[in-house]
């Protein structure tokens, strides 16, 4: 067990350093020279050069990647071009609300989806079973974007009940249960999709279980069939389903960052959107660099889970 | 197209006595043609056949836009600004400076598509090659190219096409450049799945015992063997592009304006959704119905051409 988390932090370490590689990576891709731009194109040759040496951009590549990895480290990030604050400071509150509706559209992903899968894994090829597979098409090929805007056409333009946009009404002011109103359409537009990809995992993993010797055997000794599907299946069933929720993470800080946009939600998708249109690249590197990281501590999570889940798992994985 | 290897045919009554055959490819004495087997599917799927109709409708109408659109999709008229649809000589009405949203939907598409298309192609190439390279010769070029794939697959992947079309700048190109790379990883991940099973297959190591190159084993056994997945993968994958490049598109970094494409249009039509809500629906509609389409079509070929793969629909 202790060997296997080692292996599964070194793993993550080397990551993590991908992350930051590709991450830094990235910014070299914009085209012209930083102190060109920062400059403006009357400055003299020496000015220019001037700056380049002071910003260090002089050095060779590794030495720069060295510098920025050293500062990222230390939780600095870099400075928002637009904002003029530090991207760390941008990127704290931002990321708590994206958080929070990520957090809200996986609960919403998770028991749609999960008992939608379970439900029809029993009854295969009855007319539940074909509903949820369509389902789980549809959510498939929805774009979320798209399904926010019918949202707000038919919820908040059509019937008025719920806000179309933003964490709260400005003439009421923050409050939770403001929070909560404003995150109904948004959390369920990202919960919906990723519920059907759920459905149709889970559908499968279900499935695979049901068929087992060992599921027939209990039904053989007269156990019920509820009890045959909660708790003998499901649990065998639980180490694919978890695998789907980790990667459905992924799927959710992605989906976030359009869904926001629609919905004006102030997570780290609204503000690389904001960033994109001034072009504020330390902002997009700061979140890309978070949001990767965040994913990959969620993935380490899900594989420790599997470990406490099912003992097997630990002798399997340590190659 | 040959579409099995012999190998998997060549099961011997005799053996089939001693070893049974658990669970695997329907050994039918005579199989039908792939295409004969994808038409039999289609014609038995109702569903998948509309698909099929739809799929070349909008192929059709976005290669011969320049024939059969009503309008030029540029043409500004303030004087019918969105006007809804059904009104005369604008089916789909117009969107918020009096375009014709129809002939907007045409063109568009000619973008919409090959922002999908090309870079599911391209990435296909390229993650094929890096998948061979790390499937075949394993060891420490599978190691080196494995870590690389975990780390590019670690990053949300529509945040890391923004970030890269943000730093090379909007536009057609760099947006298509964005999504091939975050589909590459994709794709070498799964034809390295396919190359490692190939590998120690029996007629692989006949190949090699013979003292067939590696470059021949590749090429005449590697690769005619992992098609039919990829064909059906590369078809999914096509899915998911246009919903991503739209996702670009839709965040401003994909065609500039005034040229139409179907997650620009969404986006401008945005601004309007209380008044004239057509303009930002349809072309999400369109997005919506042609990945739904593709994906219905993906499934249906993999059911054909990897049925292994085919658990989720129980006979």
């Amino acid at each position: 067990m202790g060997r296997y988390i080692a292996t599964r932090l070194l793993s993550l370490v080397i990551v993590l350093v991908g992350i930051s590689i590709v991450a830094f990576a990235v910014v070299q891709l914009v085209p012209g020279d930083t102190a060109t731009s920062l400059l403006g194109p009357e400055a003299s040759s020496a000015d220019v050069d001037a700056l380049r040496a002071r910003l260090g951009l002089d050095q060779p590549i590794w030495v720069q990647y060295w510098r920025w990895l050293s500062d990222v480290v230390r939780g600095d990030l870099g400075g928002s071009i637009r904002f003029g604050v530090p991207v760390t400071e941008l990127l704290g509150d931002r990321l708590v609300n994206t958080l929070i509706l990520g957090g809200a559209a996986l609960t919403i992903a998770i028991v749609l989806g999960v008992t939608a899968g379970i439900i029809s894994s029993t009854r295969p090829g009855s007319l539940v079973d074909r509903l949820v597979m369509l389902f789980a098409l549809f959510g498939n090929s929805m774009p979320t974007f798209w399904l926010g805007l019918l949202f707000i056409s038919f919820f908040s333009v059509g019937l008025g009940v719920l806000p179309a946009g933003g964490i709260y009404d400005v003439r009421v002011g923050p409050s939770l249960g403001q929070t909560i109103e404003h995150l109904v359409l948004p959390a369920l537009t990202l919960g919906l999709v990723s519920a059907g990809i759920v459905a149709r995992l889970t559908r499968s993993a279900m499935l695979e279980v049901l068929g087992q010797d060992y599921l027939r055997t209990a039904r053989a000794k007269g156990a019920r069939e509820a009890n045959v599907v909660w708790r003998h299946a499901l649990r065998n069933a639980a180490l694919p389903v978890i695998t789907i929720i980790g990667a459905q993470a992924g799927f959710l800080i992605s989906g976030a960052v359009l869904t926001e946009t629609v919905f004006a939600w102030p997570g780290l998708g609204l503000l690389v959107f904001e960033a994109i249109t001034t072009r504020d690249i330390p902002v997009i590197q700061g979140a890309l660099l978070v949001s990767a990281a965040a994913f990959a501590l969620i993935n380490l999570i899900v594989d420790l889970l599997y470990t406490v889940l099912d003992p097997r798992v630990t002798y399997a994985r340590t190659t | 197209m040959p579409e099995r290897p012999e190998f998997d045919d060549a099961a011997e009554p005799a053996f089939e006595a001693e070893v049974p055959v658990v669970g695997g490819d329907e050994a039918l004495p005579e199989r039908p043609g792939t295409l004969r087997q994808l038409w039999r599917r289609l014609s038995r799927d109702p569903f998948a056949a509309t698909a099929v109709v739809i799929l070349l409708i909008v192929v059709v109408a976005a290669l011969a836009a320049p024939w059969l659109a009503p309008h030029d999709p540029d043409n500004v008229d303030n004087a019918i600004r969105l006007s809804r649809p059904g009104t005369a000589g604008y089916l789909l009405g117009t969107d918020e400076i009096g375009r014709d949203i129809l002939s907007r939907l045409m063109w568009g598409g000619r973008i919409s598509l090959q922002v999908a298309i090309i870079p599911t192609l391209f990435a296909l190439c390229v993650g094929t090659i890096i998948g061979v390279a790390a499937g075949y010769f394993g060891g420490m070029v599978d190691h080196v190219i494995s870590r690389g794939i975990d780390v590019v697959m670690a990053f949300p992947y529509i945040l890391l096409a923004i970030a890269i079309a943000a730093a090379l700048g909007p536009g057609l190109l760099n947006s298509m450049l964005a999504i091939t790379a975050i589909a590459i990883p994709v794709f070498a991940r799964l034809v390295r799945a396919t190359v490692l099973s190939l590998r120690e297959a029996e007629f692989v190591q006949a190949a090699r015992s013979l003292g067939a190159s590696n470059w021949f084993i590749i090429r005449k056994h590697i690769l005619p063997n992992s098609i039919s997945v990829l064909i059906v993968y590369d078809t999914l994958q096509t899915g998911f592009m246009i919903i991503a490049s739209a996702g670009l598109s839709f965040l401003g970094l994909g065609v500039q304006p005034p040229t139409a494409d179907w997650g620009a249009m969404l986006a401008a039509g945005r601004t309007n959704i209380a008044a004239a809500p057509h303009v930002a629906t349809i072309p999400g509609l369109v997005i919506f119905v042609v990945t739904l389409a593709i994906n219905v079509v993906g499934e249906a070929l993999r059911d054909v051409l990897d049925p292994r793969q085919t658990k989720d629909i129980p006979a």
